[in-house]
């Protein structure tokens, strides 16, 4: 590709650190970036990535390290002073006002002016069209963003960046969202741009991409810096090995072998157009099933249509061994199905409400006679459950607002757990919890196990999926690829299903 | 090197693409049915450009509050105190009067700054919800327009104002507040700097936009628009009275709501408010002239509104 390893070096950063409350996000990452070509940056969630771009962009001052763009030192300058030495970021969710059109976005507080003061309309569209015929593209400049695809839309952002003049590009999983002819447009734009001389930092969780289009490819664990190479000189094995390696210290998965009762939901062949593909999977009593998959596997999706949010198209469900039709959340809750989803804050808790409250929220509707909530069977039950889960509140009556990441969470658990459900979802549940509460949510896994609740627990955490799950289904591109026994199975084993072929981008592109 | 195409818009994609137009013009049609319903009423009397001059005279007092009112809703905000803050400026322009035309003027413009700018900088430095802290301004405003003066009229009956008070010199006060604002909008970087913090403020930021400096900006847009009908009502009616203006909050956020501008923010276009305002003027004249009592007009307002939310609702759904 363009860029050679004698092209001259434009971004240096040594040694970036940064702490937040004692975690180390980043500790001591040297990145460099040379002109015209495409570096990646991988890494797991959590190892460190987006503090990295969030230093170079400004946005994070560093505790510790050094940032010179075209030698000179930027370490200390302001998110105006980077963006002004060129560097421009198109972040995943494009930061693009909607109601404005593509003119307007890409100009957005940068717009050319007449002598008179007044917006020069005129050359801003012309410009406007100048830079989308650069990236190699074609589409009107006047549409508003809210009528464009999400690929012209990401267009537009990259439009916009160039706009300010950037030399170096921060695209931040840019492929997220995108599938089949869109990514083929997305690559050859990357490429272009680097044919001018632009270097780009790459963040993608496809790894296939990255033997596409990269030029170099960073690898960060845990905050820590662990390996450039060329990617010609590398392969998608040996960059998971360096990907992954942590593992859950002081819990055991005890009864993996013990008897399973008997089977509570199964799925056959269940398909949502365009997100779920032949999807077949089945939950015994007892037993925790874990999906693991990259972020877009269709894992969410996955819950919403068990959950009753979300139909599908074709296949069937069966629960407790009858075919059902779960056609709403209510219904699914009145089956005994529940959910813990994975924006705890947003669909989990209402967080002026009192933990007490919150618990009871799922109970209300059924404990009420005549009209009238039995106020006192449903908080004795609520404070046996809150009590059981050693929830950490001076008073059940305090808001859960107050509370930590864990135990919020554990109030969610009180709520379903309260409905008596016979099957729990979890989506991604020890997600913004600390590493001790962790370790407390595993135990609760465990005991509902042993008290004969089927659990799925989605969970993009290798070392936690391994550690707590059953059976491990591994999704990818709406698929499930495959089944592992996470005694037997490596970290390793299971990104190599995760990771989407290329022909699958491709495929699921074609259906939308 | 060879240029990747990108499959121009199908037929669909510009039926989506029109569906904010159907919005940003509905005030427009609405305003043309009712026109027709007016027609029908009074034949060519109502067409007369005596009646239609009218119309856009008792437009005016309404119409500089709404443009106010719309500049703070492109934004996602709302200013519940433009009413009560106009009959506070009237009486401060009537208490001057005695400084001489200019002075009296002069104060009562920068009287309007400062209340905008209080309401503005609340808002904007204090992160609070616009509701409250203009709810809690117009209680402001409306208390100091009754107290300066305890609850009395102040007359400027003699005063040269009153020439502004009817005819052309009235509406065109109108027309040149409007036309300041729609050049502001539509012309300029700041125009766009408002459309851009009401439509995402996440995007604004990161585009280098002072978002803070614009929410003050269009509080002191209107809290100014305020002064200008305050001064607009005084010279209408000769005398300033401290409970002039209730309700006409709430007239102004309906003319913009008319005008198909969205109480979110970020969308609306300058021409659908100004329909909106004429639609709410016209209704009332309609009625009026069929010797209808005018309260009726609240009613129809109301269910105006409610067709017209309904209507934006299935549009937006096009998809």
């Amino acid at each position: 590709m363009a860029a050679d390893t004698t092209a001259p070096v434009i971004l240096q950063a040594s040694g970036l650190t940064k702490r937040y409350a004692g975690v180390t996000a980043l500790a001591g990452v040297d990145f460099d970036l040379r002109e015209g070509e495409v570096h990646c940056l991988v890494g797991e969630n959590g190892a460190g990535k987006s503090t990295l771009i969030k230093i170079l962009t400004g946005v994070v001052t560093p505790d510790a390290g050094t940032i010179t763009v075209a030698d000179k030192d930027l370490t200390s300058s302001t998110i105006k002073e980077r963006r002004d030495a060129g560097i421009s970021v198109i972040y995943q969710d494009l930061n693009l006002v909607q109601q404005l059109t593509v003119t307007e976005n890409i100009f957005l507080g940068n717009e050319p002016t007449t002598k008179s003061g007044a917006l020069d309309k005129q050359r801003m569209r012309a410009e406007a069209r100048q830079l989308i015929e650069t990236l190699g593209v074609d589409f009107p400049v006047t549409s508003r963003v809210d009528d464009l695809g999400i690929s012209l839309q990401q267009l537009t952002a990259t439009a916009r960046a160039l706009s300010l003049g950037g030399r170096i590009l921060i695209m931040d999983e840019p492929s997220a969202v995108l599938g089949g002819k869109e990514l083929e447009v997305l690559f050859a734009v990357v490429k272009r741009l680097t044919e001018q001389g632009i270097a780009v930092i790459y963040i993608s969780h496809r790894l296939e991409e990255i033997f596409h289009i990269g030029d170099r490819v960073t690898v960060l664990r845990d905050g820590q810096y662990i390996s450039t190479s060329k990617v010609k000189d590398i392969d998608q094995k040996e960059l998971i090995r360096q990907m992954v390696g942590r593992d859950i210290e002081g819990f055991q998965n005890l009864d993996i072998d013990a008897e399973k009762g008997a089977e509570i939901i199964r799925l056959e062949n269940v398909t949502r157009k365009g997100v779920l593909h032949d999807i077949s999977l089945s939950i015994r009593e007892g037993e925790v099933v874990g999906i693991s998959g990259l972020v877009g596997a269709g894992r969410t999706e996955l819950a919403r249509v068990i959950m009753g949010m979300d139909h599908f198209d074709t296949g069937q469900i069966y629960f407790l061994g009858k075919k059902t039709n779960i056609s709403s959340a209510t219904k699914a809750v009145r089956l005994g199905i529940a959910l813990v989803p994975e924006d705890r804050r947003a669909e989990g808790i209402i967080p002026m409400l009192s933990v007490r409250d919150n618990g009871a929220l799922s109970l209300v509707q059924r404990m009420t006679k005549f009209g009238v909530i039995a106020f006192k069977a449903m908080f004795a039950k609520v404070n046996k459950l809150a009590n059981e889960m050693a929830i950490k509140v001076p008073d059940l009556r305090d808001p859960v607002s107050g509370l930590s990441g864990g135990n919020q969470q554990k109030v969610v658990l009180t709520k379903c757990l309260a409905t008596d459900c016979k099957l729990l979802i979890m989506d991604e549940p020890t997600v913004g919890i600390d590493v001790g509460a962790k370790k407390e949510i595993y135990n609760i896994i465990a005991d509902l196990k042993r008290r004969g609740i089927g659990v799925l627990v989605i969970s993009s955490e290798l070392p936690e999926i391994l550690a707590i799950s059953d059976r491990i289904l591994v999704m990818s591109v709406g698929r499930i690829r495959g089944e592992v026994d996470p005694r037997l199975t490596t970290q390793e084993e299971i990104l190599n299903l995760a990771i989407p072929p290329m022909e699958a981008l491709t495929e699921v592109g074609g259906e939308q | 090197m060879s240029t990747q195409a990108v499959a121009p818009l199908k037929l669909s994609d510009r039926l989506v693409a029109n569906k904010h137009i159907a919005i940003d013009y509905m005030a427009w049609i609405l305003l043309v049915l009712l026109v027709i319903v007016g027609f029908a009423m009074k034949g060519t009397l109502f067409i007369s450009v005596d009646n239609l001059g009218n119309i856009v005279e008792q437009s005016a007092i309404i119409g500089v509050l709404a443009i106010g009112q719309f500049v703070v809703v492109l934004t996602g905000g709302i200013d519940l105190s433009v009413g009560a803050n106009m009959a506070m400026m009237a009486m401060i322009c009537g208490l001057t009067m005695p400084f001489g035309i200019f002075g009296s003027v002069a104060a009562t413009l920068l009287a309007g700054i400062i209340i905008g700018l209080i309401a503005g900088v609340v808002i904007a430095y204090g992160s609070l919800p616009p509701f409250i802290v203009t709810f809690a301004m117009m209680f402001v405003c409306r208390g100091l327009a009754l107290t300066v003066t305890a609850g009395e009229s102040v007359s400027a009956i003699d005063s040269p104002i009153t020439a502004v008070g009817y005819g052309w010199p009235h509406w065109a006060i109108w027309l040149i507040v409007a036309g300041i604002i729609w050049y502001i909008l539509v012309k300029t970087r700041t125009g766009t700097k408002i459309y851009a913090v009401g439509g995402n403020i996440e995007a604004a930021r990161v585009s280098g936009i002072n978002t803070k400096r614009i929410l003050v900006l269009v509080y002191v847009i209107s809290g100014v628009c305020g002064a200008v009908a305050g001064m607009l009502a005084l010279a209408r009616n000769g005398v300033a009275m401290p409970t002039s203006g209730s309700g006409y909050e709430m007239q102004t956020i309906a003319a913009v709501v008319l005008g198909g501008i969205s109480l979110f923010g970020g969308e609306g276009k300058f021409t659908g408010a100004v329909a909106g305002v004429v639609f709410v003027t016209m209704l009332r004249n309609i009625l009026d002239s069929n010797n209808a009592d005018p309260f009726w007009a609240f009613c129809v307002i109301g269910i105006v509104l409610w067709i017209a939310v309904i209507l934006r609702g299935l549009i937006e759904r096009i998809r």
